[in-house]
């Protein structure tokens, strides 16, 4: 998978050039901060507190940061104009000089960006967290913010795999 | 020498319908037309050449580069025509060439306001505002920014009035003979393809035909299909 640096840079200036394409442009942003936000109360929490089912019922808590992350996402990948019905950027540029590949390696590199830092944040957090309340840490306290905050939304977007909004979900925006 | 666009044995399968064994060698400087009825596959044929995830077989050649894993760099060459492009709705034709031209090495926004003033084409109205003749013109000024070298022209002219088609016709010429580059379009119109033509090729289900001059293939494409020369679709 190579990365064109040249179409990287333009796909950048082309999405900068135009901010206000989606209508909800800040509800959906809000809205992604708002879900990661829920997210990252649970996510600090040191392991050791949420041993047992509690851990297994806060799992659903943590896939909220994901879908909050892929709001903040969706300036890249839909757009609504003032009059028309959700779009989605696909098919914009389904005529144009842009390759799909880099296109979606562009959409993975805005997304895993904001993954990555949160991770960082959440690692420091739990892991500060867990020495003030229990003077140790486990290995859970950094492997569950790897995995779950950062190796599984890579997995879940690696821009080898295709993902297109349907027509159903565009309506419901 | 290089064609402009080499066909090599494209067949394409999509759900009950199937291009069948398609070649054909254009060069730059002409005019070629596809005629066939409605559903002979020739948007179908047009789509195999421009969407890059165009599941078929065979090779698709623009001026000796291939298409197939090069679709962006092709897409920089190829102006593509019709009602089914997509353009931002709420954007005036300005607006609209100022956002996608940066997606092109080589877009010219000088050049598609002098196009534009020149095809009297209002390139400060909204795409939606538009008719269908002033995006069809919005569209050809855009592929000319852009310098391109091969044209697809997909029903370009379907239900405008002589005078808009006289004009566009005029345009291309001028463009033919100004560039290096090549119009390849599809119509029903036989009237326009008669005089507006250099070479016209057959589909019919799906099977393409040998490109013949116009004259020669527009009375025999008549008289096969029964039909009285200059019937307007």
């Amino acid at each position: 998978m190579k990365v064109d640096v040249k179409q990287q840079e333009t796909l950048e200036r082309f999405f900068e050039e135009e901010k206000t394409w989606f209508a909800n442009n800040i509800f959906y942003k809000y809205c992604g901060y708002l879900l990661i936000g829920v997210s990252l109360i649970m996510a600090v929490f040191p392991q050791k507190a949420m041993e047992g089912d509690t851990f297994w019922s806060c799992l659903p808590v943590y896939m909220l940061y994901i879908y909050g992350t892929c709001m903040l996402c969706y300036r890249y990948t839909i757009y609504r104009e003032q009059n028309g019905p959700a779009k989605s950027v696909s098919e914009l540029l389904k005529y144009l000089p842009v390759s799909e590949l880099q296109y979606r390696i562009f959409k993975f590199k805005k997304f895993i960006k904001p993954c990555f830092f949160l991770t960082l944040f959440i690692l420091a957090a739990k892991i500060g967290i867990s020495l003030l309340a229990y003077h140790s840490i486990t290995v859970w306290d950094v492997l569950v913010p790897v995995i779950f905050y950062l190796l599984l939304p890579m997995i879940l977007f690696f821009p080898a795999r295709k993902r297109v909004h349907s027509e159903k979900f565009l309506r419901l925006l | 020498m290089d064609f402009a666009l080499k066909l090599a044995n494209i067949c394409r399968k999509r759900k009950k319908f199937q291009l069948l064994d398609i070649s054909a060698e254009l060069e730059s400087g002409y005019i070629y037309a596809i005629v066939g009825e409605n559903g002979a596959g020739k948007t179908m044929l047009f789509q195999t050449i421009l969407q890059e995830n165009a599941r078929y077989s065979g090779d698709i050649f623009v001026y000796g580069q291939p298409v197939r894993g090069n679709h962006d760099k092709m897409m920089q060459i190829i102006g593509y025509v019709s009602e089914d492009n997509i353009f931002f709705e709420d954007r005036t034709g300005n607006q609209n060439a100022e956002i996608l031209g940066i997606l092109y090495d080589d877009f010219d926004k000088d050049l598609f306001k002098r196009v534009m003033e020149k095809m009297q084409a209002p390139a400060d109205r909204t795409y939606r505002m538009m008719s269908r003749g002033e995006k069809i013109k919005f569209q050809l000024g855009f592929a000319i920014a852009h310098h391109s070298k091969l044209f697809l022209l997909d029903e370009a002219t379907a239900g405008m009035d002589p005078v808009f088609r006289l004009e566009f016709f005029d345009i291309l010429r001028k463009l033919l003979a100004e560039e290096d580059c090549c119009v390849l379009m599809t119509s029903h119109n036989m009237t326009e393809i008669h005089k507006q033509t250099d070479y016209v090729a057959v589909m019919e289900q799906g099977r393409l035909g040998a490109f013949q001059e116009s004259l020669d293939t527009i009375a025999g494409y008549e008289d096969a299909a029964g039909q009285q020369e200059g019937t307007d679709v």
